[in-house]
């Protein structure tokens, strides 16, 4: 491996496809040199640049040139101009059981599979038992490819591939069907992959996925890099690209690090509250929904745990949503001194607080704080409904202020919390800000750093004499 | 020598190119009860009847022929059905293999080899049938130590006719049906069931006019003449393969860029 540098490298990449009215064109232009067809661009000036041990993720809805990017640096498609400096043994996963055969078994794919990916017959035979362990298919794995479910099929694709030992990993979507026990297996594999200074391009839907696994990510937005910066808040500028808040004209200057077209957004969604709120309606509940990928509301808590929204930056990225019958205005972490803080210890108590003013009457009011992790996964919850099992009645011109008293029994970590209020009886979200509070935690100290609570545990070890253990014994046997 | 390059890659990618030669064989047959052994059964078949049709239903005399007629057109049958069979499956190559092509990091230079090898093999059955058969009739000479030879100059033509088509077959689909077309028709265009005798003076220009007649002049100066007596096709065929391959593989080195778009 060349050291330094970066793994992969493109300037200026471009891809434009050529539509040919007539096979046969293609053929004559090529011997001809003279042009006849008409173009499809499908990547216009793509900058890129990955170092060795980052993992990026791309993100992207259908068509914006996700795949094209991956094939073009993956090198099974050429691209049509512009510069691509790749330096790393590549694996592409781009695709579920490729080269495997459905008549053959399991252990005769992995060896053709092998090959194809370009090792040899001994090196294969060295790891063939680490592939078929890796894969879990032991039981199945003289069984025919075609007898194998769409998750076992992903399974041995990825082991194989992935016993190459790549200097450079592409993998497109492939690991979506693996079951999640599975997919974590894959991740810890390529944080391993990291450590050993690879790089991994990872393209996915799953916003999460990229949160969790990617140091970086690039939106990919007709053919350009839209924008590029952090996970985080890229997973969320995709998210309202993805449900129409940002427009892609209204946003396509080039070369944009962080992701400005945030800012008016925010205003534009903030702005009518309280007043033409009819259209609001619509948009942010189907988006939350349908990002969240379950289909009810329930009050607060769980609602809010749309899997896609999370932002490191409270000014910028905050996505909120809601009808607007009443607006949260003022909230906050305070400690106990009732003192505004974002840095707490573990074990200390805290409160959360917040301020709805009520514009409208608001008979079955539901309303709370949600914790999540950095994942974005909801690990603590509280509203009025899930506290003393009942609604509160609100009227217009109302302002409650909304407090939980707890203890920080949370480990080390950063946490974000989401603020919310809905209608108890039809699931209606009133307003709704996903993490609107940040803070850090930190922790006991005597625990696994991995620890995600704080159980306030006290350890120790007492000896027990050798003696006493014998003459327990002989106790036991008299 | 740019000729060198097609041997590097079968040298290199030896183990994947066995592997994909023998599975072909297996896949062409795969789920049949006798399984591989129509691959090589296929070919001796065929040779049989070549044999049963020239020797007993149509025995041919030729004046001052070396032997037996019905050599002459098995060796010649032979060694153009060999070449036929990889005519007719070079053109789909790339196209019927897409996925390896076009989703992962493959070398694809060895699918046209692999075809060409997976072609020519089961026909060393129905080979070994026709030497056995020039050998009872007498035909046989020290010529047949040129056989190894005659192999090797006829697959790097294969090997050569093979990267051509597999290549333009992605641009210019209706490639496929031309070369059926042209398989049938070139059966007939070669020195082979001819009685040269009674040969109109028309069909000794088609001869020299088609390249693969050197080919099978070779193989006949090897099992039935048992001499030299198509020098010529000595120098031509051998020449002619090697020229083969050197376009083949420039056409194929040139225009596989373009194939992730093609296909």
């Amino acid at each position: 491996m060349s050291s330094l540098g970066p793994a992969i490298r493109a300037r200026g990449l471009r891809k434009a496809y050529r539509q040919y009215a007539n096979p046969v064109d293609s053929l004559l232009e090529l011997i001809t040199q003279a042009p006849r067809h008409s173009e499809r661009v499908a990547l216009d000036s793509v900058d890129l640049e990955l170092k060795r041990g980052e993992i990026v993720g791309i993100l992207g809805r259908n068509g914006a040139g996700k795949s094209t990017l991956l094939k073009i640096i993956a090198g099974t498609l050429e691209h049509t101009s512009g510069v691509l400096e790749i330096s790393g043994r590549i694996t592409a996963i781009l695709e579920l059981g490729t080269g495997f055969h459905p008549e053959y078994t399991g252990r005769e794919n992995i060896r053709m599979g092998g090959l194809c990916l370009g090792m040899s017959r001994a090196e294969i035979d060295r790891k063939i038992d680490s592939i078929i362990d890796f894969s879990e298919l032991r039981d199945v794995i003289d069984q025919p490819f075609k007898t194998y479910s769409t998750g076992m099929q992903a399974r041995l694709t990825f082991s194989t591939a992935i016993s190459v030992e790549p200097e450079i990993l592409i993998v497109d979507e492939a690991l979506s069907v693996g079951d999640a026990r599975f997919q974590m297996k894959c991740f810890g594999w390529i944080q391993k992959l990291k450590q050993r200074n690879a790089t991994v391009l990872l393209v996915s839907h799953d916003t999460n996925t990229i949160t969790t696994f990617c140091d970086r990510a690039l939106i990919l937005e007709k053919g350009r890099v839209f924008a590029e910066g952090d996970a985080k808040p890229m997973t969320v500028l995709y998210h309202n690209l993805l449900f129409g808040k940002v427009t892609a004209s209204a946003a396509a200057q080039p070369d944009t690090s962080r992701a400005p077209e945030m800012a008016p957004c925010e205003d534009s969604r903030l702005g009518p509250f309280g007043g033409g709120k009819s259209d609001l309606n619509a948009d942010p509940e189907g988006a939350s929904d349908a990002a969240a990928g379950t289909a009810p509301s329930v009050p607060i808590g769980a609602s809010a745990s749309s899997s896609t929204a999370s932002s490191a930056d409270q000014a910028s990225n905050r996505i909120r949503y809601g009808s607007g019958d009443a607006v949260l205005v003022d909230w906050g972490l305070y400690d106990e001194q009732n003192r505004t803080c974002s840095l707490i210890q573990s074990g200390a108590k805290c409160r959360f607080a917040m301020r709805l003013e009520c514009r409208k009457d608001i008979p079955d009011l539901s309303c709370g704080f949600a914790i999540k992790d950095r994942k974005g996964t909801v690990i603590w919850g509280e509203t009025n409904v899930t506290h003393a099992q009942a609604s509160f009645s609100a009227r217009a011109g109302d302002v409650l202020t909304i407090a939980s008293d707890l203890t920080m029994w949370l480990a080390d970590g950063d946490y974000f919390v989401t603020l919310g209020a809905a209608h108890v009886a039809d699931g209606t979200k009133i307003d709704f800000i996903e993490d609107a509070i940040q803070f850090r935690v930190v922790g006991p100290g005597r625990i696994f750093t991995t620890s995600l609570v704080n159980l306030d545990s006290h350890f120790s070890i007492s000896t027990t004499q050798a003696d006493d253990i014998s003459a327990a014994l002989q106790g036991a046997a008299e | 020598m740019a000729l060198s390059a097609p041997f590097e890659t079968i040298v290199r990618h030896r183990e994947l190119v066995v592997e994909l030669v023998k599975r072909e064989l297996k896949d062409r047959h795969v789920g049949q009860a006798l399984g591989v052994v129509w691959a090589y059964g296929h070919p001796l078949l065929l040779m049989l009847i070549y044999t049963f049709l020239f020797a007993y239903v149509f025995p041919t005399r030729v004046a001052g022929g070396e032997g037996d007629f019905a050599v002459s057109v098995l060796v010649g049958v032979l060694s153009w059905l060999a070449f036929q069979d990889v005519l007719g499956r070079a053109t789909t190559i790339l196209a019927s293999q897409a996925s390896l092509v076009k989703q992962i990091v493959f070398p694809i230079e060895v699918l046209p080899i692999k075809t060409a090898i997976a072609s020519a093999l089961p026909y060393s059955l129905a080979l070994v049938f026709t030497i056995v058969y020039s050998a009872l009739h007498g035909t046989l000479t020290a010529m047949v130590f040129t056989v190894p030879f005659l192999i090797a100059a006829q697959l790097v033509a294969m090997i050569g006719v093979a990267f051509m088509l597999a290549v333009i077959g992605v641009f210019f689909r209706d490639l496929r049906d031309l070369v059926t077309v042209f398989c049938s028709i070139n059966l007939f265009a070669q020195p082979i069931l001819y009685n040269p005798d009674a040969l109109p003076a028309v069909m000794k220009w088609v001869f020299l006019f088609n390249p693969f007649s050197y080919q099978v002049w070779c193989w006949q100066d090897a099992l039935y003449h048992g001499r030299f007596a198509h020098p010529v096709a000595w120098v031509v065929f051998p020449l002619g393969a090697a020229a083969t391959l050197a376009v083949g593989w420039a056409l194929f080195a040139r225009l596989k860029h373009h194939l992730g778009d093609m296909l």
